[in-house]
């Protein structure tokens, strides 16, 4: 049981990492919800719109958790070296590369439904896998080798994680709503 | 050792899990079984003596596409046959051209002005949830629901308390990717919304950043591997409802939900009302094989003017490609209804039963005016097919009356015995040739660019006083005021807009249809 912990990051890295995995979710969400609300105000009413933005807000927490599992799950199973040792800012990177490479291919799905691009491109989507995996493992390898930048980006992630726990404060609350919601309609 | 005297954060996260299972599992939410709402415990015994109606609608089928309507390539034969013993409508229009109003209009009788159920709110007003058909039956009647489309289901779970078996969309189907009609039975719709923003992505991306390309991937997957295994049957795909072409929400067979209707009619308690909703022949248009290669001929309707002053270039081979599939869909629906009417025939199912055979709104392919969601109201959108096929009845009526969706629910309520409320838009539907009345104005309306309750700042409306019909498109982009009027006794390809402001029958049509929407676009 030991060993199977020790293969783990430090628990004292997690929580920053947490609010790593837990800002790009909630940025993306809350810029789309924004998007989105106004159109909602003209068909749903306030509680009705409450509503929905709980639903978005708790799935968000629940894909944040999935997120740091993930990375988790990444740090046990691959050689120590490259992401539990320096777990933070490794960490930090995986998530930061993946959500760009997420936003991507958004982007592309709403091309082709929009017939900007056809259907489906793989060129274009193989292109941006790869483009994305080559400056990650270049920036990751610079961390390895710099540590003054790794000292740069944890001061960053310092600064970011208020924010991010301003969201995980919101996600917290919206499940709260959301389960006192479903509660009151079960026994009303 | 210590007594535990605080919470701990362990403690805690159990409270919550359990509070969270626990309002999931309370006696309001049955969760993964069919609706059954009502037992039959509080009804009396059923009385043979009534109908059993049988409504069956199919979705997006334009009258103007049927040969039974007079259409150029015989798409439906078998019509034509059973025609022969039905009453046939022959101008017969939908509320609306889109699913969520015009099949409230059906289920409410009610103008879409009035039930404000549209394309992006697909549930109507709360004043009018009791006001559906399935309330107003008989208490002896049982009721059943199955839709295959999700929009109309959200219509369907507003009505709930007043249906015995609603079927939800994925019990028929070969696979499906929604969970929110699973989750909630009462909260259904702000949660299948939230679904759909979360998870599936559309003209915007979806709201969460991963699970949604996972759940693309998923249903990717699924899909390739249901068409590869179907590929046979269905070269093109299955029906399918979704955002995306090749990662389909729901994935059906035809076959499937017509034997569940014909074993569902003969099994059930009798009299019965059932309201099944099909896709085909919705796009994506798939039909099974044999279908794929009818209609190869170098035909091509008339030209007709552009819609709106819209961009007058358009992909016209592709549009006559749509147009051709779409002719061979509806060729594949035609089949599957004749085997549907034939089984229920042979096994004494249609004895007590009035069958009717209609749709929700039509599509268009001319105008440079694609599908149905749009704000034009041509024939081809608002026109749909109505056959009833009666107990008994061995010779045709053709009606050429003008009818409405909103028409059935009280013709129906009244063939069942029931009690029509006095606020229903429409009159029962003449069963015998009538002379046109010249008075009597029907509606279809389209109010999905409006706020919901907001009066009408952009919509469009077609009033028909028989032969006219007077189109108002008000505040679009590229028309804010205008008028076009047909008489489609003469015309009734609408290729002369016979609006002038200073004609006598333009002034008086466009005053009655500036009093119906000023009565009705203020809700009180």
């Amino acid at each position: 049981m030991k060993l199977l912990r020790d293969r783990f990051p430090d628990r004292s890295t997690w929580r920053l990492v947490f609010a790593m995995c837990a800002l790009p979710v909630n940025l993306w969400s809350w810029v789309l919800m924004f998007d989105k609300v106004p159109s909602l105000r003209l068909n749903w009413s306030a509680i009705q719109v409450t509503e929905i933005l709980a639903y978005t807000q708790s799935f968000a927490l629940f894909e944040s958790v999935l997120f740091f599992c993930l990375l988790l799950l990444m740090a046990f199973l691959l050689p120590s070296w490259l992401l539990k040792e320096r777990f933070i800012s490794q960490a930090t990177l995986v998530a930061f590369f993946l959500s760009i490479w997420a936003v991507g291919v958004h982007l592309m799905i709403r091309a082709s439904l929009r017939g900007e691009i056809q259907e489906w491109n793989g060129p274009l989507f193989f292109a941006w896998c790869l483009g994305c995996s080559i400056i990650f493992l270049g920036t990751s390898k610079s961390i390895r080798i710099w540590p003054s930048l790794e000292k740069w980006l944890i001061a960053r992630i310092d600064q970011a994680t208020l924010l991010a726990y301003l969201f995980i404060v919101i996600n917290i609350l919206a499940l709260i709503f959301v389960i006192l919601r479903n509660i009151y309609l079960a026994f009303v | 050792m210590r007594a535990k005297t605080t919470i701990t954060r362990r403690d805690f996260l159990k409270l919550v899990g359990t509070a969270s299972l626990a309002s999931l599992l309370s006696s309001r939410q049955p969760g993964l079984q069919s609706t059954q709402a009502h037992s039959h415990q509080k009804r009396s015994q059923y009385n043979a003596s009534s109908p059993n109606i049988l409504i069956v609608l199919f979705d997006a089928w334009s009258a103007s596409n049927i040969s039974l309507y007079g259409y150029q390539r015989r798409t439906t034969p078998n019509l034509e046959t059973l025609a022969q013993r039905a009453v046939v409508y022959h101008h017969h229009y939908a509320g609306s051209n889109c699913t969520s109003s015009g099949t409230a209009s059906l289920l409410t009788g009610l103008y879409p002005w009035k039930h404000r159920a549209k394309q992006t709110y697909s549930q109507v007003l709360d004043r009018y949830v009791k006001h559906n058909i399935f309330r107003c039956l008989p208490e002896t009647y049982y009721r059943f629901a199955y839709t295959q489309n999700p929009l109309c289901y959200a219509l369907l779970n507003q009505f709930q308390d007043d249906i015995d078996h609603l079927l939800k969309p994925g019990e028929l189907a070969l696979d499906h990717n929604s969970i929110a009609e699973y989750i909630s039975r009462d909260n259904y719709y702000p949660i299948s919304s939230a679904e759909n923003y979360i998870l599936r992505s559309g003209r915007t991306p979806s709201v969460s950043i991963f699970n949604a390309l996972l759940d693309h991937l998923n249903r990717f997957i699924k899909n390739s591997i249901l068409t590869r295994t179907y590929q046979q049957d269905y070269p093109r795909g299955l029906v399918e409802w979704g955002f995306m072409k090749e990662a389909p929400l729901f994935s059906f067979k035809l076959e499937d939900a017509i034997d569940w209707i014909i074993n569902k009619s003969l099994s059930t308690p009798q009299p019965y009302f059932g309201f099944v909703h099909l896709l085909p022949p919705h796009a994506p248009y798939n039909p099974r094989i044999e279908f794929t290669q009818l209609f190869e001929d170098d035909w091509q309707p008339a030209q007709k003017p552009i819609f709106l002053k819209t961009d007058p270039t358009t992909d016209l081979p592709k549009i006559h490609t749509l147009r051709w599939e779409y002719d061979q869909y509806i060729a594949y629906v035609d089949s599957e209804f004749g085997r549907l009417y034939k089984s229920l025939e042979q096994s004494g199912g249609l004895d007590n039963t009035i069958l009717v055979l209609t749709s929700d709104h039509g599509e268009s392919f001319e105008r440079n005016v694609f599908s149905h969601n749009t704000p034009a109201l041509y024939q081809p959108l608002t026109r749909v097919p109505l056959l009833l096929f009666l107990p008994g009845q061995q010779s045709r009526v053709d009606i050429d009356t003008p009818t409405s969706a909103v028409d059935l629910f009280p013709g129906l309520i009244k063939m069942a015995g029931g009690t029509t409320p006095a606020s229903c838009d429409g009159i029962p539907l003449p069963l015998q040739q009538q002379p046109n009345s010249t008075n009597r104005q029907l509606y279809s309306i389209q109010i999905n660019d409006n706020p919901r309750l907001d009066p009408f700042s952009k919509a469009s409306f077609a009033m028909i006083q028989w032969p006219y019909k007077l189109t108002y498109y008000r505040g679009y982009e590229q028309v804010q005021n205008e008028f076009e009027l047909y008489n489609l006794s003469e015309d009734s390809e609408e290729m002369h807009n016979l609006f002038s402001p200073s004609s006598p029958i333009s002034q008086n049509l466009q005053a009655v249809l500036q009093a119906a929407i000023e009565q009705n676009e203020f809700l009180e």
